[in-house]
């Protein structure tokens, strides 16, 4: 095999590649309700009209801000959180349109210990105590406010998740 | 979205095998077969073992994070908001699946029932071939150094010559080929159909038809199948060569093959017109490259070869 036909074929390669990633960022283009990734809240905003973003006004003081990952769509949004200091995923917080359809968490609760109805602020909300893949807790909280169904995920203790689903929710009702 | 995949991944290794065909000018006719069956096998074989690597392969994270090519982006846009992509690629699809149904199928399933019902080509009581064919034969297993298979006459006008059975293959001709061919060219015929069967094409074939039955919707596979049956003729003609040393003459016995193209209208008639123009195209490339007789690298390149299934296997992992 000679280099220069070498050369020319892993060339070849690499041209897929790119013409692969160019049709690939197309339909993002010319589809703008599609679900895809915004480096701020702001940029979801401001290209998507959004006004209706529900945020916590509690979060442990072990979480940073701003979301390391926003994925968002007309009809739905998801934020994950990173640990201030470790930088491993420690919170997935969804809002979901109801009839659309759900945008999986990266924290998926593996297997659940137990599940009760609780009420928070007079709303019901659905409490899963399960743990993920590794064995450690990652409970659940599943609510519907305000025509959108919300999913909280949360790598640590219960009482925190409830904090926050709590602050989630407006005063009343 | 394995049917996306595997239409995609086919194509891709369609367009790669064609371009390192290109790039390393191989010319080898056995070789090109290798790279043409795995054109129809690899998609089959690497969708599976992708899951296997990674089974969240399909979720939304891979597609996003990971992968270069993510179909469903493509199949989710609607045409002029009415029509979505993706129904007019599984009407594509359908549609592929017809055509290899009608043209492919039914003829399977035609020979199967005359084979059931006693009808098969083979003709088991047959004239006999003549002891002038028997002799050509008996040089040509010397020379080749296999046995002599049975041949056997169709009470045919046309020229027509072809080999039957993969265990206990035999050699079937028509009397319409025997009153037309010379001694030369009976002995060209007859060593191309020897050179099947030492080949094992039929065996060969089958299996490839295997697969390429299990991608029965995939217009690529439809392409290369018919590509990789062509490289397998080229083969023969090259094996026939080498055993009678006279291209000129296997070249003029080709050209015996050519069919009128039927003429008139209607969509049966315009089928077999387009099969049989395709024929034809065929014949002549292989007469073309019969009359040059030019001398090729008939290396059998394994490390291009394995580069360039590296290479597919390693983009079509990125292509959801």
């Amino acid at each position: 095999m000679r280099l220069k036909t070498a050369v020319l074929f892993l060339v070849t390669v690499g041209a897929v590649v790119l013409v692969l990633m160019v049709v690939n960022w197309f339909p993002l283009a010319v589809k703008k309700d599609t679900v895809r990734r915004y480096s701020t809240l702001e940029g979801v905003r401001e290209e998507l009209g959004r006004r209706d973003i529900y945020l916590p006004s509690y979060f442990p003081q072990s979480l940073r801000w701003p979301p390391s990952e926003i994925y968002a769509s007309k009809d739905v949004l998801l934020m994950h959180f990173t640990h201030r200091e470790t930088g491993e995923l420690i919170l997935s917080l969804s809002q979901t349109a109801r009839g659309a359809g759900p945008l999986s968490s990266r924290i998926e609760p593996e297997r659940i210990i137990k599940e009760d109805t609780v009420l928070l602020k007079g709303r019901e909300v659905r409490l899963s105590l399960a743990v993920c893949g590794d064995g450690r807790p990652c409970n659940k909280a599943l609510l519907g406010e305000g025509g959108y169904t919300f999913e909280v995920i949360f790598r640590g203790p219960v009482e925190e998740l409830r904090k926050i689903t709590e602050s989630l929710l407006p005063e009343g009702q | 979205m394995f049917l996306v995949q595997i239409v995609l991944h086919s194509a891709i290794a369609l367009f790669m095998v064609e371009r390192a065909l290109r790039i390393w000018h191989i010319e080898e006719p056995a070789v090109r077969f290798r790279y043409r069956v795995t054109v129809i096998v690899l998609p089959a074989l690497m969708f599976p073992l992708f899951q296997l690597i990674t089974p969240g392969r399909g979720g939304f994270y891979f597609r996003e994070d990971i992968a270069v090519f993510d179909a469903q982006r493509w199949l989710e846009i609607s045409l002029w908001g009415k029509v979505a992509l993706g129904g007019v690629f599984f009407a594509a699809i359908a549609v592929t699946s017809g055509l290899m149904f009608v043209q492919e199928m039914i003829p399977v399933i035609r020979h199967l029932l005359a084979k059931r019902h006693g009808h098969a080509a083979r003709p088991a009581h047959g004239p006999s071939a003549g002891p002038e064919t028997g002799g050509i034969l008996a040089e040509l297993s010397t020379a080749s150094g296999m046995p002599a298979p049975p041949v056997y006459v169709s009470d045919d006008e046309t020229p027509v010559i072809f080999t039957t059975g993969s265990r206990h293959p035999a050699i079937v001709l028509s009397r319409g080929l025997m009153e037309t061919f010379d001694g030369e060219e009976l002995k060209c015929a007859l060593a191309h159909e020897l050179a099947h069967i030492k080949r094992k094409t039929n065996l060969t074939t089958l299996l490839v038809f295997v697969f390429r039955l299990l991608m029965f919707y995939n217009p690529v596979s439809l392409i290369t199948f018919r590509r990789a049956v062509q490289d397998d003729e080229l083969i023969c003609d090259d094996l026939t060569v080498s055993l009678t040393g006279r291209p000129d003459v296997l070249a003029s016995t080709l050209r015996s093959f050519y069919f009128p193209v039927p003429q008139g209208r209607g969509i049966r008639l315009l089928r077999e017109a387009v099969e049989t123009r395709s024929h034809n195209l065929l014949l002549e490339e292989r007469i073309r490259r019969l009359e040059e007789n030019r001398e090729i690298d008939r290396a059998p390149g394994w490390g291009r070869y394995a580069l360039t299934v590296a290479a597919i296997a390693g983009i079509c992992y990125f292509v959801v």
